[in-house]
């Protein structure tokens, strides 16, 4: 037996925040999922955390750009932006998280900011 | 890409090696400018040192804006204020680091201390009252809070920064006082992009309209007042010659 999908009214707004790795390496899938997930309750607790309504797609994180999406409720965009802004380090390697941009769907995140992401090796063309 | 601009008015380097990663990262983090920082024995190590970032830079072909500053770390007010009137004709910009009583008093007082730096840093109180925030607001000071310490630390010790930056920003939001949120960047991997430094303004209770404003809105009044400043008549803010 499933349960029902709540109707429109009782459901939380959501909010996908996209985002980019700057770094000097690649890291795994799951490797980036657990540093978030750990900022997130180290920073806030388990129990506020919990408010967050937090879930990093598995696959919308590209390894080769270091693109991502976390999908987390409208009232939480910006604690959760607080939170991966204050990862430094990936397994001892030194990185920055960058947020390009938040959407109401995944399919706008994906057109208006996974397309426009630049990267380390790219910095010689932005000139 | 957004419309907005944003600015991280204090990146202090270690090194001159590492400005070259600041100014690579900042045009990556879409940084519109950026204040180097640093702690200058005299005037004309001023000068000498925006000669050396003009040849350091000549290579690069997009760069952000980038303002030289006057970094003060004192205990004696009477100590920093004849420093503070030997630099202020020569840096873009004079930053006080705030934590002495006495240091941010004099800092809120005096017109031509341009920011305060974390007046609440190694204190018990937040350094910080509202006759402070009222002499700031009338003498143009800005107060500046770092994100640094969310770096590095977590626990108790971010319990207690957040609740003195909490109190410290709903003194300057009641009373005027212009507030910025800078990173305190000694190296290119503490840089971070505006909107995202901004974020502690929501995190320490402000609205997300005034929280957007801590890094677009309220340094670039104190880019308006550097480039005011470099006017060859400017001599002070309600003095300018006009030929």
């Amino acid at each position: 037996m499933k349960l029902n999908p709540l109707p429109p009214h009782l459901r939380e707004n959501q909010r996908y925040i996209v985002f980019e790795i700057i770094s000097n390496k690649t890291f795994a899938k799951k490797e980036v999922i657990n540093e978030i997930w750990k900022r997130i309750i180290r920073m806030y607790g388990d129990v506020a955390s919990s408010r967050f309504n937090l879930w990093i797609p598995y696959n919308l994180y590209n390894e080769e750009k270091k693109t991502g999406i976390i999908k987390t409720n409208n009232l939480s965009v910006e604690y959760v932006r607080m939170a991966i802004a204050t990862i430094t380090e990936i397994n001892g390697n030194k990185v920055i998280f960058k947020v390009h941009g938040v959407s109401g769907t995944i399919k706008s995140a994906k057109n208006k900011y996974l397309q426009k992401t630049t990267t380390l090796l790219e910095y010689g063309d932005i000139a | 890409m957004s419309l907005r601009n944003y600015y991280d008015l204090f990146v202090f380097p270690d090194s001159e090696e590492d400005i070259h990663g600041i100014v690579e990262y900042a045009v990556l983090l879409e940084l519109k400018a950026v204040a180097i920082a640093q702690s200058f024995e005299s005037p004309e190590d001023v000068d000498k040192f925006r000669k050396k970032l003009r040849k350091l830079l000549r290579g690069v072909s997009v760069k952000p804006k980038i303002y030289v500053a006057q970094y003060f770390n004192e205990e004696n007010p009477q100590i920093l204020n004849k420093k503070i009137n030997r630099f202020y004709r020569n840096a873009d910009l004079l930053i006080v680091q705030g934590g002495v009583l006495s240091i941010n008093r004099f800092c809120f007082e005096n017109n031509y201390v341009d920011v305060l730096l974390d007046p609440h840093e190694g204190r018990n109180d937040s350094g910080m009252d509202h006759v402070m925030a009222k002499l700031g607001k009338e003498n143009n000071t800005t107060l500046a809070i770092s994100f640094k310490p969310y770096l590095y630390k977590y626990g108790i010790p971010i319990h207690k920064i957040t609740q003195k930056i909490q109190r410290n920003l709903m003194l300057a939001n009641k009373y005027g006082l212009n507030t910025i949120v800078v990173s305190n960047a000694s190296n290119k991997w503490e840089l971070r992009a505006g909107r995202d430094l901004a974020s502690l303004g929501y995190v320490a209770n402000l609205s997300l309209e005034r929280t957007i404003k801590l890094t677009s809105e309220n340094p670039e009044k104190l880019v308006h007042l550097i480039k005011k400043r470099s006017k060859s008549g400017y001599i002070n803010e309600n003095i300018e010659i006009i030929e």
